[in-house]
C-alpha cells in the first residue's frame, strides 16, 4: 500500500540579520538557530520548514503546522530577535499609514470614491477627505455630494496619502496642496517592492520632469511645475486642481517625459530599486550615449544602461 | 405520416426510423502504440518550468513537458465585483485551449473540454491556498493550453503551472502543488498474470505494468487513467481522479508511483521559484542612498 510522508526539511538556513552590538547578546541568547547559518541560501519557497515553533515567533509569510514554522510564500527569510518573517519577493501593495500612493478612480459611490491602488482591495477616498473648492476649511454640503464627478471621475489619476489602513483596506486623503488630480504626464507601473521610502516621494529631475514615486508602484512622470505656480491665490485654486485639461507641453518636455518613463520601465524590468538619483544617472547616460527614446526599451541598450547605473551603486 | 409530438411541417423532416451503420470486423489486430523514446514506462516527461513571463500579471508561469505547453497567469488577490460579502477569498480557475492546441481545431468559446479541466485544477489548488486571509477578494487564475498532449497530462501540468504562478504572485499558500498522471492498459487483479501477452495488446512489452505521464495516444488507448495532485512538502494529497477500469492493486501502485514523482516535480518547481527569487534579490540588495 502507498504511504504519504512529507519531504525532509532542507535544514535551518537563515539570512544574516545584523543587530546593534548592545543587543546582539540578547538576540543570540538561548537560540541555537544561528549555529548552522548558510548565507548562500536565505530564500525559501512555500511549504518549506523554517524552524521549530517553540524557538521562534511566526511572522508574516509563515504558518505553524504541528511542531514547525513553515513558509507560505516565496521570499527572503528575515529575523528580528525571535520573530521570523518571510518577505515575498513579489506581491501586491499592502498599504501603510502615511504612504504616498498614486491611484486611479474606478468607481464613484455614495459620498466616496473607490480608487485602484494596486492593493488587494480598492482604496476608499471619502468626500470629506478631499479639498473642496471655495476654501480649504469648509463643511461638505449635499450639493457637493451631487457633483462629485466634477472633482474626480472614473479613470482619473490622483496622488494621495494613506490615512488609515488595515487588513488590505486603505482610506486615502488629498487634504494637501501637493495631492490631488494628476495631469500633464504619463503613468509608469512597476512592482511595489522597487519603490523605497525616501525623504520625499516628490522629485523634480533636472531635465524638466517631475516625478511622483507612489509607494504602490505607480509612478507619475509629468511636466515640471514651478513652486510659485503650484500654489494659486489663497493657496487653493479649485479650477486648477480639478481641471481635466493639460497645459501646453513643448516637444522637448514631451520627449523627456517619455524618455524618463522608458528608463523607469527598463530599470524595473531588471529589478533595480528606484530612486531619483538612479533615474537621473540613467537619464544622463541615455543622453550621453545618444540612444533614442524607443531604443531604450529594446534589448542591448537597456541592459548596458542598467549595468552602468548599478555599477555606480555603493 | 404521423402527426405526433415534435413534428414540424415547416422543416424537412428525417425518416421515421433509422439503423446505426454496421462495421465488419476485419480481424486484424489493433495497431501498436508508438514506442516511447528516451524514457521507460515509469518515467515522466522532462519538465521545463519558468516564472514571471507575463509582465502585466501579478504572477505567471510557463511549463513545457515535451509536446505539452501551458502558460498560466494569476491576477489578484483583487476586490471582487458585484458579489456579496464573503469572509473567505474566492479562487477562479479558467482554462482555455488555444485554437491550435490539438490536431483538431478548438473553436474558442464552444469547446467543452475546458470546463472539466478547470474544475479539476481548481480542486487540486484549493486546499493549498489560505483563502481565509483574503476576505472580499478574488484570485483569478487563467490557464492557456498552447499545445495539448493528453487530457490527464493537461490537468497535472496545469495544476503545477498554476501553483507556481500563485507562488510567483506572492500569494500565501500552505505548500506548492505538484501533480502527475498515470495509466494502465488492462485491469489486472492477479499479479501473476502481469506478464501475460494478449492478442490485441496495444504495446509489445510491459503492457501489464503502470505507465506514468501518458501522452495523448497512450491515454486514449489506456483502459484507465489516474491523476493525482498533492503537496509533497507537507505530505498531503489534494486531488485524485481515476477514470476507466483499474484493479485496486493497480490503483494503489499508481498512487505510490505518483507520490514519488510528485516529490521529484516539487523539487523542479521549487528550484525554478528560488532561482527567479534569487535573481530579483541580487539586484535589490544594494540599499540606495537617501537623497
Amino acid at each position: 500500500m502507498f504511504s504519504i510522508v512529507p519531504l525532509a526539511p532542507r535544514g535551518r538556513e537563515y539570512g544574516p540579520t545584523r543587530h546593534h552590538p548592545s543587543v546582539q547578546k540578547d538576540v543570540d541568547m538561548g537560540l541555537d538557530l544561528d549555529d548552522d547559518l548558510d548565507h548562500s541560501s536565505r530564500i525559501t519557497s512555500p511549504g518549506e520548514m523554517i524552524s521549530s515553533s517553540s524557538a521562534v515567533l511566526r511572522g508574516h509569510g509563515t504558518y505553524v503546522e504541528g511542531e514547525g514554522v513553515i513558509a507560505s510564500v516565496t521570499g527572503v527569510i528575515t529575523r528580528v530577535n525571535k520573530l521570523v518573517t518571510v518577505r515575498a519577493v513579489k506581491s501586491r501593495y499592502s498599504p501603510e499609514v502615511g504612504d504616498l500612493v498614486v491611484g486611479r478612480i474606478v468607481e464613484v459611490a455614495q459620498s466616496r470614491w473607490k480608487v485602484d491602488v494596486n492593493g488587494r482591495q480598492d482604496a476608499v477616498l471619502h468626500l470629506a477627505s478631499v479639498n473642496l473648492p471655495g476654501g480649504i476649511q469648509r463643511r461638505k454640503l449635499e450639493t457637493d455630494e451631487l457633483q462629485m464627478r466634477n472633482f474626480f471621475e472614473e479613470g482619473d489619476l490622483l496622488v494621495a496619502e494613506v490615512q488609515a489602513a488595515g487588513g488590505g483596506n486603505a482610506s486615502l486623503h488629498t487634504r494637501s496642496l501637493k495631492f490631488g488630480k494628476l495631469r500633464n504626464g504619463q503613468l509608469a507601473t512597476v512592482p511595489p517592492a522597487l519603490v523605497r521610502r525616501l525623504k520625499s516621494q516628490f522629485h523634480s529631475l533636472p531635465c524638466g520632469v517631475d516625478l511622483i514615486l507612489g509607494m504602490n508602484g505607480y509612478i507619475w512622470v509629468s511636466k515640471h511645475v514651478k513652486e510659485s505656480e503650484q500654489l494659486g491665490e489663497e493657496g487653493f485654486d479649485a479650477e486648477g486642481v480639478y481641471s481635466n485639461v493639460n497645459d501646453d507641453i513643448d516637444n522637448a518636455t514631451r520627449a523627456a517625459i517619455s524618455r524618463v518613463s522608458n528608463v523607469i520601465l527598463v530599470l524595473a524590468r531588471h529589478h533595480v530599486p528606484l530612486t531619483d538619483m538612479i533615474l537621473n544617472d540613467a537619464y544622463d547616460w541615455v543622453i550621453e550615449q545618444g540612444i533614442s527614446t524607443a531604443d531604450i526599451l529594446l534589448g542591448e541598450a537597456g541592459e548596458s544602461m542598467v549595468l552602468s547605473v548599478t555599477a555606480q551603486l555603493p | 405520416m404521423s402527426q405526433g409530438y415534435g413534428f414540424d411541417r415547416r422543416r424537412v423532416n428525417g425518416p421515421e426510423w433509422s439503423t446505426p451503420p454496421m462495421y465488419e470486423d476485419t480481424g486484424t489486430p489493433k495497431a501498436k502504440l508508438t514506442k516511447r523514446v528516451g524514457r521507460s514506462p515509469k518515467d515522466i516527461r522532462p519538465i521545463f518550468i519558468t516564472t514571471g513571463l507575463i509582465s502585466q500579471a501579478n504572477g505567471s508561469a510557463y511549463i513545457e513537458t515535451e509536446r505539452l505547453k501551458i502558460a498560466c497567469a494569476v491576477y489578484g488577490p483583487r476586490q471582487n465585483k458585484n458579489q456579496p460579502y464573503n469572509e473567505k477569498g474566492k479562487l477562479n480557475v479558467e482554462v482555455k485551449f488555444a485554437p491550435f492546441a490539438s490536431a483538431r481545431r478548438r473553436a474558442p468559446m464552444r469547446d467543452v473540454e475546458d470546463r472539466p479541466t478547470s474544475v479539476q485544477i481548481h480542486q487540486s489548488l484549493l486546499p493549498s491556498l489560505r483563502l481565509e486571509l483574503f476576505p472580499k477578494s478574488t484570485i483569478d487564475v487563467f490557464i492557456t493550453i498552447l499545445e495539448a498532449d493528453g487530457d490527464a497530462a493537461c490537468v497535472a501540468s496545469g495544476s503545477v503551472a498554476a501553483s507556481a504562478a500563485l507562488a510567483d504572485a506572492g500569494i500565501e499558500m500552505l505548500g506548492l502543488v505538484a501533480a502527475c498522471s498515470s495509466c494502465v492498459f488492462a485491469p489486472i487483479s492477479d499479479p501473476s498474470q502481469e506478464n501475460r501477452m494478449q492478442e490485441d495488446a496495444p504495446i509489445d512489452e510491459d503492457w501489464g505494468q503502470i505507465w506514468m505521464d501518458p501522452n495523448a495516444e497512450e491515454s486514449a488507448r489506456a483502459s484507465s487513467v489516474l491523476v493525482m495532485a498533492g503537496m509533497p512538502a507537507l505530505g498531503t494529497v489534494t486531488h485524485v481522479r481515476q477514470t476507466g477500469a483499474m484493479s485496486i492493486a493497480q490503483a494503489s501502485a499508481c498512487l505510490d508511483i505518483c507520490l514519488q514523482q510528485c516529490a521529484a516535480i516539487h523539487t523542479v518547481v521549487s528550484k525554478a521559484l528560488l532561482d527567479s527569487a534569487r535573481a530579483r534579490e541580487s539586484k535589490d540588495s544594494g540599499t540606495p542612498k537617501l537623497v
